[in-house]
C-alpha cells in the first residue's frame, strides 16, 4: 500500500510534467510563458523516470546554511534505485554519521549518541517538491530555460534555470541528459545569494554494491522515531508533546529546539501535497503583526494563538485558512 | 640705527635695498661675530639618564591632569551618543509596537524572536531540500536552523 502511494507520487509528478510539456510549447522567453516547453519538462521527466533504476556511486559536496554559518559536508553516495547510502568524509562536520534509505524509510546513525533515527525517505519528498515546481511552472509562478551546463564530475550536463516571473533565478539544476542524474543543484534566496547547493565531484555509473551497504546493523544503538523526538525535546524544554495528528495529510519531517535567546522554542516541520509548514511552541508572547510582516517577504502565511504561558505558531505556504484549520487539530 | 629704521624692524615692515644692506652689515659687525663664536664654543652636553627620568616624571605628572578631562569628555560624548541612540530607538520601536499586545516584553526581543522563527522555518526547508539531514543537529540544534529550501531539494533522488 505504501509502495503504491509512493509510486503514485512519482506518477503524479511525471504526469504533471507531461501536462506542463503539452501546455507550454511556446518559444523560448515568450512573455508570460515559462520558456521552451519541450526540453525543460523532458529533462525533468527524464530525471524522474530514471530514479527507480539509476545506479551509481559518487562523491558530492553539500553546503547549506545553518543560522549565520554555512555548513559544508563531503558525502560519499551509493545509489541503487530506491536504495541509497550516504557517509561523510572525515573532515566533514557530520563525519561518522551514516544515512541509509530504502524507499520506505530513512535511517540516520549518530555514533556520538549511539542512536538510529528513523525518518521519512527524502527521495519521496524530493519527487513531491519537483512536482510542486512543475505545478508552479504550469501556473506561471516560475519560468525556466535550458542552457548548456558544461561538465560536472566529468559528465556533460544541461542546466535548467528556474526564475520567478520577474526573472530572478531561484534554482539551477545540472542534469545528465543521458542518465537523468541530477549532478548539481543550487538554491538561491530572493536577492540571488546561494543559500544551498550540492555538486558531485566524482561519479561511477558501474558500481559494485554489497547488500550490507543499504542496512544499518548496530547492536545496542537506540532506535528513535520523530515522535520519540517530539516527546524528548518537549520534555527537555518543559512543553507539552503537541503535534499535528498523523491522520492529517501531512508528514512530520523534522523536530528540533529553536534558539530564541532567553526564551524557549521548539519547532516541528511538516510536509504534504499542499506545501510545508512549521509548528512552533514558544514561551511568552510574540508580535503577530511583526511576524506576518516579516513572513510576507518569503510569502509564508502565519497563524498564532496563546495557550497558557506559551504561544503556538504555524508558519508555512499552505494558506492561512489551512493553518487555522490545522491549529484546531493539534493535540 | 635711526629711529625710522628701528621702527621698520620692530614692525617687520619691508626694507629698501639700502636698508637691507645696512641690516646685513650690522649683523656682521664685530660684536655679533663675538657672540656667535661664544655660542659655537659651547659644548653639547647630553642630559644624564637620571635627569631625563626626572624630566619624564615631571612631564607625566603635568600631562595626566590635562588628559583626564579630555578622556572624561570623550567618554561622556560616547555615552551621551549611546543614550541618545537608545532613546531614539526606543521611541521608534515603541511607536511601532501594536497596541493589541500591551503585556509583552521589549520590542527588540520580540523582533528577534519573530525573525528567528522565520529563519528557522526557512533553514529547515533548505536542509530538507538539501537531503543532508544531520541527527546531531536535529538532537542538539539549539542554534538557528536556517534554510528556505530543504534537504529534499539538495538531496539525491
Amino acid at each position: 500500500m505504501i509502495r503504491i502511494e509512493r509510486l503514485g507520487g512519482l506518477v503524479a509528478a511525471i504526469l504533471g510534467l507531461s501536462a506542463l510539456a503539452m501546455a507550454q510549447p511556446g518559444p523560448r522567453g515568450r512573455p508570460g510563458g515559462p520558456g521552451p516547453g519541450g526540453p525543460g519538462p523532458e529533462l525533468l521527466r527524464k530525471m524522474l523516470q530514471s530514479q527507480p533504476t539509476l545506479r551509481f556511486s559518487g562523491t558530492r559536496v553539500v553546503e547549506f546554511r545553518n543560522g549565520p554559518d554555512r555548513v559544508r559536508n563531503t558525502e560519499i553516495v551509493l545509489k541503487d534505485g530506491e536504495r541509497q547510502r550516504i557517509e561523510f568524509s572525515p573532515d566533514s562536520p557530520n563525519a561518522g554519521q551514516i544515512i541509509v534509505e530504502n524507499g520506505r524509510e530513512r535511517r540516520q546513525y549518530d555514533p556520538q549518541k549511539n542512536e538510529i533515527q528513523v525518518l521519512r525517505p527524502r527521495r519521496e519528498e524530493m519527487i513531491g517538491r519537483l512536482g510542486m515546481l512543475a505545478r508552479q511552472i504550469r501556473e506561471g509562478g516560475l519560468r525556466f530555460r535550458i542552457d548548456a551546463g558544461g561538465e560536472i564530475a566529468g559528465v556533460a550536463t544541461k542546466q535548467m534555470i528556474l526564475t520567478d516571473p520577474e526573472g530572478n533565478v531561484v534554482h539551477r539544476m545540472w542534469i545528465d541528459p543521458a542518465t537523468g542524474m541530477l549532478l548539481k543543484r543550487e538554491i538561491l534566496d530572493p536577492v540571488g545569494t546561494r543559500i544551498g547547493f550540492f555538486e558531485f565531484t566524482k561519479v561511477n555509473f558501474n558500481p559494485r554494491f554489497s547488500p550490507d551497504d543499504f542496512r544499518i546493523l548496530r547492536r545496542g544503538a537506540k532506535v528513535v522515531t520523530l515522535d520519540d523526538l517530539v516527546g524528548r525535546i518537549a520534555k527537555k524544554l518543559g512543553f507539552s508533546p503537541l503535534r499535528i495528528p498523523a491522520s492529517e495529510p501531512y508528514e512530520l519531517e523534522d523536530v528540533r529546539p529553536v534558539d530564541l535567546g532567553p526564551r524557549k522554542g521548539m519547532m516541528q516541520m511538516y510536509s504534504g501535497a499542499k506545501g510545508r509548514f512549521s509548528f512552533y511552541q514558544v514561551t511568552g508572547e510574540i508580535d503577530q503583526r511583526r511576524l506576518e510582516r516579516l513572513a510576507g517577504g518569503p510569502r509564508f502565511d502565519v497563524y498564532s494563538w496563546r495557550s497558557g504561558e506559551r504561544t503556538l505558531i504555524l508558519v508555512g505556504d499552505v494558506g492561512r485558512s489551512e493553518l487555522e484549520r490545522l491549529s484546531k487539530t493539534i493535540r | 640705527m635711526n629711529s625710522e629704521f628701528e621702527e621698520k624692524l620692530k614692525r617687520e615692515k619691508g626694507l629698501s635695498r639700502d636698508e637691507q644692506i645696512r641690516l646685513e652689515m650690522a649683523l656682521d659687525s664685530r660684536e655679533h661675530a663675538e657672540i656667535r663664536s661664544w655660542v659655537g664654543e659651547l659644548t653639547d652636553e647630553d642630559p644624564s639618564l637620571a635627569w631625563r627620568s626626572a624630566l619624564n616624571e615631571r612631564l607625566h605628572a603635568v600631562r595626566t591632569p590635562v588628559r583626564q578631562p579630555k578622556m572624561r569628555w570623550r567618554w561622556a560624548s560616547v555615552m551621551g551618543l549611546g543614550l541618545a541612540s537608545a532613546l531614539t530607538l526606543t521611541v521608534y520601536l515603541v511607536g511601532l509596537k501594536p497596541t493589541a499586545n500591551p503585556g509583552t516584553t521589549s520590542s527588540g526581543e520580540k523582533a528577534s524572536v519573530e525573525a528567528n522563527l522565520l529563519a528557522a522555518h526557512q533553514d529547515g526547508l533548505s536542509m530538507l531540500d538539501l537531503g543532508t539531514g544531520s541527527p546531531a543537529e536535529r538532537a542538539t540544534g539549539l542554534g538557528q536552523q536556517n534554510g528556505s529550501f530543504s534537504e529534499v531539494d539538495l538531496g539525491t533522488l
